[in-house]
């Protein structure tokens, strides 16, 4: 009896570190493994579903390509190589630059922080694009937060699919691979061609990355407040200050469990001064504007007032913005 | 002559320079009605009480009071119901003027969080970039 009860968890923990390597492998195939393809991505941010074609392709090498051909942001030509991306709307124009925010972790810290956070389980999936899958499951440990699924390439591991449902456990949004041809791609579709107009100066709301809060700080010029109870499970992840339209900087933070991220951001000037209304006799009342993908939370904070976007269970967001200092 | 007539005449009877006409139909309506005699009397007695009482002097000085505070510029005053009225015109035009609560816009935050929380790392890179056109249309 003994003996069975052991097999089953050794049986158990081998299936567990099985789906965590599956895991690595789909955070580094992302990068690593060379394609080109036609994606479809749905997004259903209220009861119909909004519908996307997107052209892609990857060097391997840290480089990539995709350009939406229908959709909302048809036109759209994202060129990605870190720690850059340059985007530009339709044939001609400037490219304008920006961090990539593909993140700080490496991927194996990453897929320890899901793994922390996710259970992970998998099975066999259909054959998509003409490739047969592994289904990979991320379920939340913790209520609240949203949940993954991913149909990964068995002999790559790239994410062929990847549907997300949201806090409430409604479906929100589906990448799919409808076309995909494994191999080298020319240099010349995924790299800024030499000669390319790239706008370089700070557009308005532009996003500067910084490698730290100290760092973020220094060219503040003054301390980023943070908040003392992030969720559980989640860490801060990047810092970033804002350009504001009225000139000078706002710092913006992003929080992760691994998979979910949260938006912490503030903004200068008014949240003491704002109309009749919204303060009188409440004055740390959070103002919550709800959607089926994004929670939008906002609070007085000092002079301004501090905004975090998330898709997570309102209590715990409004808990996050009162631990702000 | 009636009583209501005589009654009205009686204040006056006792004055000199009435005219004779008039005293004399007093008089004959006197003769002969005991209710009008008794109200006469009850005249005389009253009057007779008024001048036995001392007259009082008034006080050193009162016209003279009474003729610089004449003189003095009347101050400017407003009816009451002014006040009042002034009162509720400053609350309605600090309600109107006071700006009202600005909506919450979303979107930008939205725009930025599409920005910097999407296009991770698990093949949704694409997603981030429809979200935030999405966002940008409901500006």
């Amino acid at each position: 009896m003994k003996a069975a009860g052991l097999l089953l968890l050794l049986t158990l923990r081998g299936a567990v570190a099985d789906d965590l390597a599956l895991l690595r492998l789909a955070l580094t195939a992302e990068t690593k493994v060379a394609r080109r393809g036609t994606q479809t991505v749905q997004v259903q941010p209220a009861n119909t579903l909004v519908s996307s074609s997107v052209d892609f392709a990857c060097d391997g090498q840290g480089h990539s390509r995709r350009e939406h051909r229908t959709g909302p942001s048809a036109g759209l030509v994202v060129l990605s190589a870190a720690p850059w991306e340059y985007r530009r709307q339709g044939s001609s124009g400037s490219w304008f630059r920006q961090p990539l925010t593909a993140g700080a972790l490496n991927d194996l810290t990453l897929a320890s922080r899901i793994a922390t956070n996710y259970t992970l389980s998998s099975a066999a999936g259909p054959t998509l694009a003409g490739r047969p899958t592994t289904r990979l499951n991320l379920t939340p440990k913790r209520s609240g937060n949203p949940r993954r699924r991913l149909w990964l390439d068995r002999a790559s591991g790239l994410v062929l699919q990847s549907e997300t449902d949201n806090r409430d456990g409604q479906f929100i949004a589906r990448t799919r691979y409808e076309a995909i041809t494994f191999g080298p791609v020319d240099a010349a579709q995924v790299r800024l061609p030499a000669d390319a107009a790239v706008d370089r100066s700070t557009p308005p709301t532009a996003l500067v990355r910084y490698d730290s809060v100290a760092a973020a700080e220094a060219r503040l010029g003054h301390r980023i407040d943070l908040p003392s109870t992030p969720p559980a499970g989640y860490k801060l992840a990047e810092v970033y200050l804002r350009a504001c339209r009225q000139g000078g900087w706002t710092p913006v933070t992003t929080w992760s469990d691994g998979v979910n991220r949260l938006t912490l951001m503030a903004t200068s000037g008014r949240g003491q001064s704002r109309g009749r209304g919204w303060r009188w006799g409440q004055r740390r009342q959070c103002e919550v504007q709800p959607s089926r993908l994004q929670l939008v939370v906002r609070l007085a904070h000092g002079p301004g007032e501090a905004v975090l976007v998330g898709d997570l269970a309102r209590a715990q967001l409004e808990t996050m913005l009162r631990s702000l200092p | 002559m009636n009583c209501e007539v005589c009654q009205r005449e009686l204040a006056a009877h006792d004055l000199p320079d009435q005219p004779a006409r008039r005293q004399a139909a007093v008089e004959a309506h006197l003769a002969q009605c005991p209710e009008c005699r008794h109200e006469l009397a009850v005249l005389r007695r009253t009057a007779a009480l008024l001048a036995s009482q001392p007259l009082d002097e008034p006080p050193a000085g009162l016209w003279q009071g009474v003729e610089a505070r004449l003189a003095q510029p009347t101050p400017w005053r407003l009816p009451r119901w002014t006040y009042a009225g002034a009162a509720a015109l400053v609350a309605v035009l600090a309600v109107a003027v006071w700006p009202p609560a600005e909506e919450f816009r979303a979107t930008p935050y939205l725009r930025d969080h599409y920005r910097v929380s999407l296009g991770g790392p698990l093949g949704d890179a694409a997603t981030g970039d429809v979200l935030a056109a999405l966002a940008e249309e409901t500006q």
